[in-house]
């Protein structure tokens, strides 16, 4: 009963828009021809779904995601491990890291195509960049905040740089790893379409890039729904996987 | 193996330095042409020229006048939202499914639609600025609101306090770290993203439309600069939200 | 007609809820309290004190019986209770001298009467000078002397005390029964209800001892203190009077023990 009422509410919002939208087509209230009815774009999400133009650009999006994750996410991983380890390179490095920081993500666009072009080479490294900062520094101070006293337990086992890493400072890192992971999800996500909106002949930004030139209110909205419903299973895929590396922990507790 | 202070300050500038070095080798070697990486000496006289000039300091307004007024709304929306989700669950319930599921769009995405809508207008990047930083303003505030503990609940209670003072005296104020970093963080987003309309966009004025005019006349040197300025000032907004937090939140500061 | 500060408990019970299944936690409570007593309550860990305070704080509002301040029915919190909790629960936001005037807040005395009143508080518990400082900055019993001072500032009939030294040290702890005597003499309308796992403290302070035992919580024993103050602790009437309630635990653990073999 409280959660049909939950649903209830919760979707109280979204009909009133979409009845506001039917209002507005049934009187003609407006005479924009970017006025879409709720019909049409429903038509076009039909439409587009038996298509498969909309998966192919989403298939293509999705794997350069997958990509600059990957090649970002374990240079990332690899470079905050580090820097959380050992104070030495962290003195080194940890300055120039933080100053490179500071440039916001989008702000490397033009640096990138000037050096990189604007293919595909273009589009991996700005997602692969992207990933690396929040990854290495979420990492760095995952490792960093690996307590003292399980540190010690390692040292009186004798256990070597490798197993101290394997057994104690990567688990107990894990959280703030996976929390890294999520927040380079997300940004990875937009970078995509970012770079695609820029730069690009494929691709669900590009597509949405060109049903906007065209006009085609629909499918840009349809578009924008598919990279919210994939971001969002993206989401849901990695919190899956958070919760079996982490199911453990959460019985201790 | 206490290294003092001075000496890892010194370490950090190894790096910089190393490649400042390796660059200035490349460049009058000419290994890499001058297009794709400028002399650091021609980086710096434009550096010089720009600010002399000044015309800078017209994109600098206009990127920061920009930014203010998105940054402004988005925090006020995005409190207002976040407190009446925080404090009522009913709103919550109303509004929580709608802010999820719009906030599962990259922001970028809502570029088209905004465009389609707004045409390229100061009111559309404006918005979009808006729309980025009232995320995480939401959010924050809507988690710092539930922060406060039964206990301290309990003590209102007994003190008989009642609606707009428990908000004022209990809830507000243990929400404000929460807060807080909601304004940050959201200032943040604000400053990449007025940096991004300008891109994306396509319209004159600000510090991305130089970048970007620099990138299409490949002046490389004006490329370096942007990012260094935008970069800088980025650092510059968020270090002082930092101060501003430590003053606001001196009671947390313990002895 | 009753006078102010006067608590009268009839057969009070309190059940829990836990999963559909009630629980008994307090039944068959009856207790009087006069103006000005001082008394403590003291118990196994788990009879239900902390829940009796609660109750006659106002905090929980579910119970068969009657619990009257005054002659008249608890309903919900009131100013003319005080209330220090065991975690001296100070808003960490907010200067000592902000809280302990938490309770004024509400009053239109307008700010100078207002300031005096919290002046003349922190003195009494000794904490001039700390007016600007924040809870994070305070020692332990500095925190718990500026929660006591709180809960006074509105002049409560009835002072109701959750444990209020059980965490501090040996030392500030015997300091703090000094001062709370103190301020018991000082303000010599208030009643003072006082939980404490300390049979020396509940001795040293109070004019009747309640003891209670567990499952359910019921009131074992009520004895009188009746000591001229102020007291000796290395006295043998005090002595006695320990050993005395000592002796009612030690036959309870025997209770216990013997019931499980
Ligand atoms: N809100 C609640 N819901 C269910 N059970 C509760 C609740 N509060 C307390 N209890 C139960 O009531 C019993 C008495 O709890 P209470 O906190 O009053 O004990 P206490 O005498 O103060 O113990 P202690 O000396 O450890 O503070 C306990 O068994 C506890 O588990
Ligand atoms: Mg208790």
């Amino acid at each position: 009963m409280k959660k049909l009422i939950t649903l209830i509410l919760g979707l109280v919002l979204p009909v009133l828009i979409l009845i506001g939208m039917e209002v507005v087509a049934r009187f003609e209230l407006t005479t924009s021809q970017l006025f879409v009815e709720p019909k049409v774009i429903f038509e076009t999400l039909l439409d587009l779904i038996k298509g498969d133009e909309l998966f192919i650009n989403l298939g293509i999006s999705t794997l350069r995601v997958f990509i600059g994750f990957v090649l970002g996410g374990a240079a990332g991983l690899l470079f905050g491990t580090v820097m959380g380890i050992s104070r030495t390179f962290e003195s080194y490095v940890g300055p120039i890291f933080n100053a490179l920081r500071q440039v916001p993500v989008l702000a490397w666009i033009p640096l990138f195509i000037i050096w990189v072009g604007i293919d595909e080479g273009f589009k991996i490294t700005f997602i692969a960049v992207t990933a690396f900062f929040p990854m290495a520094l979420n990492t760095c101070e995952g490792v960093k905040g690996v307590s003292k006293s399980h540190l010690e337990v390692g040292a009186v086992l004798e256990f070597n740089r490798f197993k101290q890493l394997s057994t104690i400072i990567i688990p107990a890192s894990l959280p703030a790893i996976f929390t890294g992971l999520r927040l380079v999800l997300s940004i990875t996500w937009m970078a995509v379409v970012g770079a695609e909106l820029v730069a690009s002949s494929e691709g669900i930004g590009y597509m949405m890039y060109r049903a906007r030139q065209q006009l085609q209110v629909d499918t840009v909205l349809v578009c924008i729904l598919a990279v919210g419903l994939t971001g969002y299973t993206m989401n849901i895929l990695l919190e899956q996987i958070e919760h079996y590396f982490l199911r453990r922990r959460k019985v201790a507790e | 193996m206490d290294v003092n202070k001075e000496v890892l300050k010194l370490r950090g500038l190894v790096v910089p330095l190393a490649l400042l070095a390796v660059w200035w080798i490349i460049t009058k070697n000419e290994w890499v042409s001058a297009v794709f990486l400028p002399l650091p000496e021609t980086v710096a006289a434009t550096f010089v020229k720009l600010f002399l000039k000044g015309k800078i300091f017209v994109d600098l307004n206009e990127s920061i006048t920009k930014v203010a007024k998105g940054f402004l709304v988005g925090i006020t929306a995005g409190f207002l939202l976040g407190t009446a989700m925080g404090l009522s669950s009913t709103l919550e319930k109303l509004f929580g499914p709608l802010f999820n599921a719009v906030r599962q769009v990259p922001i970028l995405g809502w570029i088209p639609v905004l465009i389609l809508i707004f045409g390229l207008t100061e009111l559309a990047k404006i918005i979009f600025i808006a729309l980025g930083a009232f995320y995480p303003m939401t959010l924050n505030t809507f988690d710092g609101c539930r922060q406060l503990k039964k206990e301290y609940l309990e003590v209102a209670r007994v003190f008989e306090f009642n609606k707009p003072r428990l908000l004022w005296r209990f809830i507000l104020p243990s929400a404000l770290p929460s807060i807080l970093s909601g304004i940050r963080v959201s200032m943040s987003e604000a400053w990449m993203l007025v940096i991004g309309a300008e891109i994306f966009f396509k319209t004159r004025g600000g510090l991305g439309d130089m970048m970007w005019e620099a990138k299409t006349r490949v002046q490389m040197d004006i490329v370096f600069i942007t990012i260094l300025i935008i970069g800088l000032i980025g650092f510059i907004l968020n270090y002082v939200m930092k101060i501003l937090e430590n003053r606001l939140l001196r009671w947390r500061i313990s002895n | 007609m009753t006078q102010r500060g006067t608590l009268d408990i009839v057969n009070l019970k309190k059940t829990f809820n836990v999963n559909g299944n009630t629980t008994p936690v307090l039944e068959n409570i009856n207790l009087k309290v006069k103006q000005g007593e001082f008394v403590s309550i003291i118990g196994p860990s788990g009879c239900g004190k902390t829940t009796l305070l609660r109750l006659v704080i106002g905090l929980e509002n579910s119970y068969e019986g009657q619990i009257l301040l005054d002659g008249k029915r608890i309903n919900g919190p009131g100013l003319d209770r005080g209330v220090v909790f065991q975690d001296h629960r100070l808003l960490p936001w907010l200067t000592v001298e902000r809280n302990v005037g938490l309770g004024l807040e509400g009053k239109r005395n307008g700010k100078v009467v207002n300031k005096e009143i919290v002046q003349a508080h922190l003195k009494l518990v000794g904490l001039q000078g700390f007016e600007k400082v924040y809870p994070a900055q305070l020692s332990g019993g500095m925190a718990q002397r500026a929660a006591i001072a709180r809960a006074l500032v509105n002049q409560p009939e009835l002072l109701l005390l959750d444990e209020p030294l059980g965490a501090l040290d040996a030392l500030t702890r015997m300091y703090m029964q000094l001062e709370l005597e103190k301020i018991w003499k000082r303000e010599a309308q208030v009643t003072m209800i006082m939980i404490t796992h300390d049979v020396e403290e509940a001795v040293y302070l109070s004019d009747k001892v309640v003891i209670m035992s567990s499952r359910p919580g019921t009131i074992k024993k009520i004895i009188p203190v009746e000591l001229p103050r102020p007291r000796d602790r290395a006295s043998y009437d005090f002595m006695k009077l320990k050993e005395e309630i000592l002796e009612e635990f030690q036959l309870h653990a025997e209770n216990v023990f013997s019931y499980a073999i």
